[in-house]
């Protein structure tokens, strides 16, 4: 009786999922190559066109934020400021904004920290007249830290956000 | 004898000092449990065939109840009886001078490629039986079979439901060239038969069982925005929950298994949304500009708990689904995350940082009788076992430079390691696997 009500089930999801769902091809036992990290401290892996390569070297790709702060600092400011100018100059289509996290918080919390982080950025980007469709945020939480160590100085670095010009 | 009670005496063994402009104090209880003294002999058998299967049976069982920490188990050299010698009925005063309380014993006999086996338990100091099953299985499922006679010795000796045939999923974090490859993995409880679902090609994490352990959750960054993902573990078909532009993550289902509830990111607000798994309908529970996240159900599928920030520091709170009224369960010093709640619907388990440290604790469903029960540099996201006596949870323990599965019971007591081969993290705990 269970197990026909529990087959039944399954059976109604199958069909169900079919029409809503994205199939997704099974996953392979095959190791993947895993992103290189192309910009400073990003890991985005289309990253690093030729225009992307050059805004990595012409300033500061990446800003960094308080403990559990998802405020934007002066420095960060101007650091942004100049991303925005590039952005313009280059009459930039396409940008992608992480938001990172320290280690010093649960993992689903930090996610949401980081997609807050990242869309702080994103807000003073439009704010300053950058188009928001160009514009897409990602949130690693704290998945990827810059520094992988366990000190202040290290969660300080690890707490950022990263422009990606691609 | 119907019952063998287990006094519990809390203890309050490690006090925290922590310099700070005024002294906090942050005590973590350490329970304390008498053991009970069990002997498990190898079982018997007429079949030198059957003497590799009947070692490793022994093994396994041991290992599960010394795990356990209700348990003290014995080395089978200082047995006065042998296997042969109890085939009938053990000579109760023999198991006496080790202060044996419950003696296990067995047979196994060979039919054709099946083996038959029978358990008893014994009564030492009543001198009676209190157990006798029989169980037929095939060579390559003696370790499942372990774990059940485990959970029946354990259950008919504490009046509780055994938990040993149950599974851990976790994500399992390699490092390799300096990257971090999280991948999906399910295993025993015991650490044995590890399987990966994901590949570590993306960063996969919180994965999360449906209450018939047939499908899995989990979050992947597979399609470039976070999503999560319903895998079927017996076909291994995956479904990508799409038709959300941002970041969905943190999922878990409802009891019955038929929804899924997790958080929907959006402009750097998070809310809690439900997804009927079987009409694909969408219902939002949450609407604020804060960060909703971490949901789990009450057992019964009333009540939801999360954590929010929406008063500053990120607090756990409840809701009645069916009023939508909400309310703070934690006004402690520090944050509080991660809420689940066991399958008793007595407790919560939460993850409490304050201090720069971390903590496991538990309290009853409306937030009063908070207790402490570990610590470190980093113990993140406990999860029940499904007779709701154990946590799971991971620690990241800085030294070896891995993160790795600890249990400990609900009172503090018997804090163990759960070795996997690479570090390990997110572990979430399955209901018993169907008989």
């Amino acid at each position: 009786m269970k197990i026909k009500k529990l087959f039944s089930l399954v059976l109604l999801i199958t069909i169900i999922s079919g029409c809503f769902y994205d199939n997704v091809d099974p996953l392979s036992e095959e190791q993947g190559n895993l992103p290189v990290p192309k910009t400073e401290s990003g890991f985005y892996e289309n990253s690093a066109s030729e225009v992307g390569q050059k805004f990595i070297e012409s300033m500061s790709d990446t800003i960094f934020f308080k403990y559990n702060s998802e405020d934007l600092t002066d420095e960060a400011k101007l650091i942004i400021d100049s991303q925005i100018k590039f952005i313009k100059k280059n009459n930039i289509r396409k940008i992608i904004i992480e938001g990172h996290a320290d280690e010093r918080g649960t993992r689903e919390y930090n996610l949401a920290l980081g997609e807050k982080r990242a869309n702080v950025v994103k807000k003073y980007l439009v704010s300053k007249g950058v188009n928001s469709l160009f514009i897409q945020v990602i949130s690693y939480g704290k998945e990827r830290p810059l520094v992988e160590a366990h000190t202040e100085s290290a969660w300080s670095k690890n707490r950022r956000g990263v422009t990606i010009i691609m | 004898m119907k019952k063998l009670y287990l006094s519990i005496i809390t203890l309050c063994s490690l006090i925290f000092n922590i310099s700070h402009s005024e002294t906090l104090e942050i005590s973590i209880t350490e329970g304390e449990v008498r053991k009970t003294n069990i002997a498990i002999s190898e079982f018997y058998s007429s079949n030198d065939k059957t003497a590799d299967i009947i070692k490793k049976i022994n093994v396994v069982m041991n290992n599960n109840l010394m795990s356990s920490g209700l348990f003290q188990t014995f080395d089978k050299q200082a047995f006065m009886q042998k296997p042969n010698e109890m085939r009938f009925r053990p000579k109760f005063a023999d198991w006496r001078p080790l202060n044996i309380e419950i003696l296990v014993t067995g047979k196994v006999i060979l039919v054709d490629d099946k083996f038959k086996i029978e358990m008893y338990v014994w009564d030492i100091i009543r001198q009676k039986q209190i157990l006798s099953k029989r169980y037929m299985i095939s060579g390559n499922s003696w370790r499942r079979l372990s774990h059940l006679m485990s959970d029946d010795i354990y259950t008919r000796v504490t009046g509780e439901t055994g938990y040993f045939d149950s599974r851990i999923l976790f994500v399992s974090e390699q490092r390799k060239n300096n990257h971090r490859i999280k991948k999906i993995a399910i295993m025993d409880l015991d650490g044995a038969n590890i399987k990966y679902i994901t590949n570590g090609r993306y960063i996969a994490l919180t994965p999360r069982f449906s209450p018939d352990r047939e499908h899995i959750a989990y979050m992947s960054y597979k399609k470039g925005i976070p999503s999560i993902y319903l895998h079927n573990i017996r076909n291994g078909q995956v479904k990508f929950l799409g038709k959300f532009k941002n970041m969905t993550y943190a999922p878990r289902f409802s009891p019955d298994g038929k929804k899924l509830i997790f958080s929907y990111a959006v402009s750097g607000r998070s809310n809690i949304w439900v997804m009927n798994i079987i009409s694909g309908k969408f219902t939002q529970i949450t609407n604020n500009t804060y960060i909703d996240t971490s949901p789990a159900y009450s057992p019964d599928g009333k009540n939801i708990v999360f954590t929010s920030n929406r008063n500053g520091s990120p607090q756990i709170y409840s809701m009645e689904l069916s009023s939508g009224k909400v309310k703070r369960l934690t006004i402690g010093d520090g944050s509080y995350t991660t809420p689940v709640v066991s399958p008793r619907g007595d407790l919560i388990a939460f993850t409490k940082q304050s201090n720069g440290k971390f903590y496991i604790g538990v309290m009853n469903v409306d937030g009063t009788g908070e207790r402490l029960i570990s610590n470190s540099f980093l113990d993140e996201g406990p999860s029940f076992s499904p007779n709701g006596r154990t946590l799971i949870f991971f620690r990241n323990d800085i030294e070896l430079g891995k993160t790795k599965l600890m249990t400990i019971d609900i009172t503090g007591y018997n804090l163990r390691e759960i070795k996997t081969p690479y570090g390990a993290s997110d572990p979430n705990w399955s209901s018993l696997n169907k008989r």
